[in-house]
């Protein structure tokens, strides 16, 4: 139940009795219950072009630039095509999963990386520090899909999407029903994806906890290990991700609109990160890293996710738009997610947006820091990526939008981000964020 | 965990001082809505996602930096990011 602002009558921001009968037998007598067509005024619709270009930068770590073209073109009849254009140049340092030791710098200790040629990999860390992978990579995706009503109260979209990076391609169909109902005041929305996704080092894909590199010999070394052998090489590691959808959007009241949706989603395949490495630790001796693995994860997980979203008009000048994200998986990660924003209209066709976002998540049952050269043998699965760890990011930003004569907006927002770790040895990521868009409508 | 609390509590107030109440005016006060009482909800900044290019900025930004991700729907590239 997207409804869409074509070009409204300038007095329906205060409308009269008048105005309200009139509206009203229009709408009775063209026979629809489309509530948009009943305000707006008999035109073709707009096609519409967006620009976005995107900075990220954290601190002594990763830079990301993006640049977005987005269109979308009417083909009459309520039918959409839209087309994305993204291009990604990514570079910096990557925490890599090794523990940071006790006295930074001490030593430059070598591993063998997994890194194919498009990953520049200074294998003494990034400036000296052993836990940072540095690398370049540069992505580039294509997203296309087609709306277009099915009958007076089914809509359907399908879109494919294809994205290539030096060392990873991705590609996927995705296809949605909505049906609205209720006078269009309520849409159940349903949809299914699938989505192909190969991750291709230069020297293959490692064994799962497979020896990257050892610092020392024996004894100090656990006596499962074997250094002569180090990881086998495999091809590309490939998995496949099924997504599905249901959801709902219910219109409150004249100012509030509101969506719940459940999502379920199964990832099948290789989901370990080539580039992630865990330390083995002797903890007997001083806790430093005695050895270096690869990490392993299951080759399966299953993702769930309920999410709520409001957007309501506190008055002719407000709006606010906020949205919880429940999501739990069976590798025993649960997140909430909060977000935030605050729309205040102060003159005519001017905006500003705070906006604030938080979100808490626990770790995986695998994920540990380092493994201890004391255990027995080693463990099914194990990953010190931070991502699968406890963490807690926090988020706030502020946006200023101005539309540009009729059919133009311009916008521009800031966003200062900070993540803080648990169980892993990183220092917080702090991060900046400016994004400026442009949209243009036009027939 | 004081930080966490802190936040938590921000965002509570901010979330009520928008929605205090469900009774009659409030945000979710439900009415029945007719087909000519749906302009202000046409306009584009009460849309669910009326900004599609900082949207999929954000999606992609928070999918390489965290393990939770979806909720809005299906369909979207992948990334080599996570």
């Amino acid at each position: 139940m997207q409804l869409k602002n074509k070009k409204l009558q300038p007095s329906l921001s205060k409308p009269t009795v008048r105005h309200a009968l009139t509206v009203a037998t229009c709408a009775v007598l063209s026979g629809s219950l489309s509530t948009v067509s009943a305000v707006e005024e008999e035109e073709s619709d707009l096609s519409k072009i967006g620009l976005s270009t995107f900075y990220y930068t954290e601190k002594d770590r990763v830079s990301v630039n993006t640049t977005h073209v987005a269109i979308e073109n009417d083909l009459g009849d309520d039918a959409l095509l839209r087309a994305n254009i993204i291009y990604d140049t990514v570079t910096g340092a990557s925490p890599n999963g090794r523990i940071i030791p006790a006295v930074a710098n001490s030593s430059n200790i070598p591993f063998t990386s997994a890194s194919g040629f498009s990953i520049n990999v200074n294998d003494n860390g990034s400036a000296g520090k052993r836990w940072l992978t540095e690398f370049t990579d540069k992505r580039a995706a294509l997203n296309l899909s087609l709306e277009k009503p099915l009958t007076r109260t089914l809509k359907g979209t399908i879109e494919g999407n294809y994205s290539s990076e030096n060392d990873f391609t991705s590609y996927g169909a995705a296809g949605t029903v909505s049906w609205d109902l209720n006078q269009r005041n309520t849409t159940i929305t349903s949809g299914l994806g699938v989505l192909n996704e190969s991750v291709s080092p230069a020297s293959g894909t490692p064994s799962g906890l497979g020896v990257s590199n050892c610092n020392d010999t024996a004894p100090v070394l656990p006596t499962w290990a074997n250094c002569n052998v180090t990881s086998p090489r495999f091809g590309n590691g490939k998995k496949r991700i099924f997504d599905g959808m249901i959801g709902a959007t219910q219109i409150v009241n004249q100012r509030t609109i509101t969506q719940l949706n459940y999502s379920l989603g199964v990832s099948l395949g290789y989901l370990t990160d080539p580039y992630k490495l865990i330390s083995v630790v002797d903890n007997t001796i001083d806790g430093e890293e005695v050895m270096i693995l690869y990490e392993n994860r299951p080759d399966r997980r299953t993702k769930h996710s309920l999410y709520w979203k409001t957007v309501s008009q506190l008055s002719e000048k407000k709006v606010i738009d906020f949205s919880y994200r429940y999501f739990w998986d069976d590798w025993g990660i649960t997140s909430h997610t909060f977000d935030y924003k605050y729309r205040y209209d102060y003159k005519e066709k001017s905006f500003l947006q705070p906006h604030i976002r938080f979100n808490l998540q626990s770790n995986a049952d695998f994920f540990q820091r380092a493994i201890d050269s004391s255990v027995a043998s080693l463990p099914q699965y194990a990953s010190a990526d931070y991502r699968l760890g406890k963490l807690s990011t926090y988020s706030i930003g502020m946006k200023y939008g101005k539309e540009l004569g009729v059919n133009g907006s311009f916008a521009v927002r800031a966003e200062y981000i900070i993540q803080s770790y648990s169980g892993v040895d990183l220092p917080d990521m702090k991060a900046l964020v400016y994004q400026g868009t442009f949209t243009f409508k036009f027939k | 965990m004081k930080a966490r609390f802190n936040y938590s509590l921000l965002l509570t107030i901010l979330f009520l001082s928008g929605c205090s109440t469900f009774k009659p005016g409030g945000m979710f006060a439900h009415e029945e809505v007719k087909p000519w009482q749906k302009a202000m909800l046409a306009e584009e900044r009460m849309q669910l996602n009326p900004y599609s290019l900082e949207n999929s900025a954000d999606q992609k930004m928070f999918y390489s930096r965290e393990s939770a991700n979806g909720g809005q729907g299906v369909g979207g590239g992948g990334c080599g990011c996570n």
